[in-house]
């Protein structure tokens, strides 16, 4: 299990992320339970997985992997577009292939069938609604940086 | 990582609970209302960060001494609230006093931690392992208390932090909560746009085979959606009650709003900060003045609020360790040893000033500086954790004191 600081680091790497400010990433460390440098001494924070795996701490990661794919953290620019598919028209088709895209971008392709399905369905879930000809109801397809969001919130990207 | 003990014990429980399309604790959760016969005890800990200067807090009016040592920034026997003729509130804490006289408060004076240390961060560690002077426990005692808890809720409410994190006092192999703002407490905020994305991260955590990820993802969620069943929004204040704004007063409000709404909250925790004053700490007015008029008000609404829920409650208040006898060259007071506590609540025995007072002469301070300490503060809380919580195992809640039931002060009725 990544720590929390560990989990920040390996989303701005993956994602390419350039940091102009880090005190926004700083504050969110805070909300993740790890201080920068604040730790309790005299031992130093806990390598342990089960310091780090409790429910409060999952929302905050899956929350901090949508934001900061969306661009929506200060300070922090992301660009996940340039894993989209090139094709500019946003069909579902295009959304799969966005998602192979960004499972290898992302986590060198270590994507379980069950989280790539998982997303695969949201997708498809998107498509079947599309074709139901309910333009109104119609539930868009996730875009590049809601797939990025989910799969640094996945399981797999927990893991060191 | 091995799968530990208590991850693979919070799995087989929530696989039992789960069986049913509906796990039981949620659907009582979501009628709302409180099954007869079973009442939840709780025990609500509250932590002054920062040292808190409890001789201005509960004022021993009657001691010349004290008068004596803090020229400026004493509190005067005509402003205090008087409780027995020798100890007296200040002021800002009016919002306590029908609390005494409905003794439903109860103060404990002279009380702390042994431990000598006066560098707040080992001191509040010691405080919230419940090992004073052991640096290496890993868990907070909070946490061990719910251990063979009996009566245990299945509830992932059962242990709340309010904050964003898991603090020491209630870190450990128990399940326990933090939460910041109960209205954050889900995928993507309240966007409803964001609610396919969190039943795709469900399903993803759902269809895991990595078992801890698949643990936590299903206690994540079955905890977000027990709170939304139960809606804890809807639980306003009670009439009549203002919390105060600021942090601890949300904290309070937010945290009656999960008891009212009955989520099984068996222990909490909240902590308000400020209380570190060096300089100009202020008397009747100031610095040390505006913080308990936080502090009062918000306990006093958090009570109230509570209404016959409070019955089951206990609130116990503590702070890492108390300040000089004597100010300082600046107007404040430095880091010193025994403090107060307070204790409120449905099963307390209130308006009494528990302890010994050690008294404020030279040969009396301790270190010829300090306030003297007279009651361990793992004597009140185990009071509260082997009396009203029903956890007799104390010799685990706080490893190597000895806690005998004889010595308890009996604040509990």
């Amino acid at each position: 299990m990544k720590t929390p600081l560990e989990f920040v680091a390996s989303a701005l790497r993956a994602t390419g992320a350039e940091v102009d400010d880090a005190l926004p990433l700083t504050r969110q460390l805070n909300g993740m339970g790890m201080p920068l440098y604040g730790a309790q001494p005299p031992t130093g924070y806990s390598m342990k997985a089960e310091t780090w795996v409790s429910s409060s701490a999952l929302l905050n990661r899956m929350n901090f992997a949508l934001t900061l794919s969306s661009g929506k953290i200060k300070g922090v620019k992301v660009d996940v577009a340039q894993f989209a598919a090139s094709t500019p028209s946003n069909t579902p088709l295009d959304s799969i292939r966005t998602l192979s895209t960004l499972e290898l971008g992302l986590l060198d392709g270590d994507v379980s069938k069950q989280t790539h399905d998982s997303i695969a369905s949201q997708i498809g879930a998107a498509a079947g609604s599309s074709a139901a000809r309910k333009p109104v109801d119609a539930v868009r397809p996730p875009d590049v940086s809601t797939i990025a969001g989910l799969l640094l919130g996945s399981p797999e990207f927990q893991r060191r | 990582m091995s799968i530990t003990r208590r991850i693979f014990l919070r799995n087989s429980a929530l696989a039992v609970v789960g069986t049913a399309a509906v796990p039981s604790f949620l659907a009582r959760a979501a009628r709302g209302a409180v099954q007869p016969g079973s009442r939840t005890r709780r025990l609500v800990v509250i932590f002054q960060r920062g040292a808190a200067d409890g001789l201005n807090i509960v004022v021993p009016h009657a001691e010349p001494q004290y008068y004596a040592m803090r020229p400026s920034i004493n509190i005067p026997r005509n402003s205090v609230i008087d409780l027995d003729g020798f100890f007296g509130l200040h002021p800002s804490l009016a919002p306590f006093q029908p609390l005494w006289q409905q003794r439903q408060l109860a103060i404990v004076h002279a009380a702390g931690s042994p431990d000598p240390n006066r560098s707040h961060f080992d001191a509040q560690d010691f405080m919230e392992s419940g090992t004073p002077g052991v640096k290496s426990t890993d868990d907070g005692w909070l946490n061990r208390a719910l251990r063979n808890l009996p009566q245990s809720q299945k509830s992932a409410f059962k242990a709340v932090a309010m904050g964003p994190s898991i603090p020491r006092i209630l870190s450990g192999a128990e399940p326990a909560i933090a939460i910041n703002n109960i209205n954050d407490f889900s995928v993507g905020g309240r966007n409803p746009k964001a609610s396919p994305v969190a039943n795709t991260f469900e399903a993803m955590y759902d269809h895991s085979l990595d078992t801890v990820m698949h643990g936590t993802g299903e206690e994540t969620f079955d905890a977000v959606k027990m709170l939304r069943s139960a809606d804890p929004s809807k639980y306003k204040p009670a009439p009549g009650v203002d919390y105060p704004k600021g942090h601890f007063g949300d904290n309070l409000r937010q945290l009656a709003q999960l008891i009212k709404a009955n989520l099984g909250v068996q222990v909490a925790f909240a902590d308000i900060g400020g209380w570190d004053h060096h300089v100009n700490e202020g008397a009747t007015e100031g610095q040390i003045a505006n913080v308990l008029r936080d502090f009062s008000q918000s306990l006093a609404a958090f009570w109230t609020d509570l209404g016959d829920l409070g019955e089951d409650t206990v609130v116990v208040t503590m702070s890492e360790f108390g300040r000089t006898a004597r100010e300082n060259g600046n107007r404040g007071t430095d880091h010193g040893h025994a403090n107060v506590m307070f204790v409120l609540g449905g099963p307390v025995k209130g308006g009494k000033v528990y302890g010994r007072w050690p008294g404020l002469d030279q040969a009396q301070l301790y270190e010829g500086r300090d306030l003297a300490l007279t009651t361990d503060f793992r004597q009140v809380l185990g009071e509260a954790v082997a009396r009203h919580m029903g956890n007799k195992n104390l010799a685990t809640v706080f490893p190597g004191y000895e806690n005998q039931p004889g010595k308890f002060l009996r604040l509990l009725g």
